[in-house]
């Protein structure tokens, strides 16, 4: 368990990192027109990624029920972004051309639109996967019936 | 298929030998229906033993090294090892669904397919029951999926 633990940790770091790296450059591209990025931005990605994919790790339990693990996913990543945001001072980047609550706001926003949207998806995807699986077992009680 | 039955004062126990090109699924059926038939399995319940059908089992599970059936009527125990219970109903609906349980699968209300990469098997007496991520494959394939 500890070591399947561990290989989702850094399954979900790596996976986080990269898309957080490719999200950072995407936003320094169209907002700052940047073609660069600082070096301190991408290990503070780093230490992001980091908590987030510790954080993910509330999917695995096997005492919470899903709507339980969404809930508490979201509120502890949501922290977490909105904390290393205002620690690493992403909400006073580019000398804060941007009002920075609503920044926050902002982006608040945009990951819960994220969230939902992908909480949905693997909801969607569950519920066929649920119907599919149990015409599969109807099915093979059907072929057993003889049996039980 | 052709069916022969030799009937003679001289055999005394039943033996039942299948000539076949290739275990095809209805064949694989037939032996797994066989097995169960000849598989009763003996259960300690209040100082009284007990003969269950296999069909009567919902699954077994070990408690503190015990080894306990539960049916819809009650618990019983047995002498038998869980590895001992998995080989003998090998190829039949009774499958390994975790460390310490062996599920009938036949008595599966409905499943329910879990984020953690496990699988809820809600039993036709409304236990909840947990197929752990190493077993779901073999389950899985059980059903064809």
């Amino acid at each position: 368990m500890k070591s399947i633990l561990m290989r989702d940790f850094f399954l979900g770091l790596m996976i986080s990192f990269t898309l957080g790296v490719l999200a950072v450059a995407l936003i320094l591209g169209i907002a700052a027109g940047s073609g660069t990025m600082q070096l301190s931005l991408i290990w503070q990605v780093f230490i992001l990624s980091a908590i987030c994919s510790l954080v993910n790790l509330v999917y695995r339990s096997e005492q919470l029920k899903f709507l339980w693990q969404s809930l508490i996913g979201y509120v502890l990543t949501t922290g977490a972004i909105m904390g290393c945001g205002n620690i690493f001072g992403w909400y006073d980047y580019g000398g804060n051309s941007y009002n920075k609550s609503s920044f926050l706001l902002l982006s608040l926003l945009g990951y819960s639109l994220c969230y939902l949207i992908t909480w949905m998806m693997i909801w969607r995807v569950n519920k066929r996967r649920k119907a599919a699986w149990n015409s599969s077992l109807a099915a093979y009680k059907e072929r057993n019936r003889s049996e039980g | 298929m052709k069916i022969n039955i030799e009937e003679s004062s001289g055999y005394s126990e039943v033996e039942i030998t299948i000539k076949c090109a290739s275990i095809d699924e209805n064949l694989e059926r037939l032996i797994s229906g066989i097995r169960l038939f000849n598989s009763s399995i003996s259960g300690k319940k209040d100082g009284s033993v007990y003969f269950l059908k296999p069909e009567e089992v919902l699954y077994f599970d070990t408690v503190d090294e015990r080894v306990f059936i539960y049916t819809s009527d009650g618990v019983y125990e047995t002498n038998l090892k869980l590895y001992e219970l998995e080989e003998r109903f090998s190829g039949t609906s009774i499958l390994r669904i975790g460390k310490s349980m062996i599920l009938n699968l036949l008595k599966i209300d409905h499943i329910s397919p879990l984020l953690n990469g496990r699988i809820q098997a809600v039993l036709v007496n409304g236990e909840k029951v947990i197929i752990s991520r190493q077993y779901v494959p073999g389950f899985k394939n059980k059903l064809g999926l």
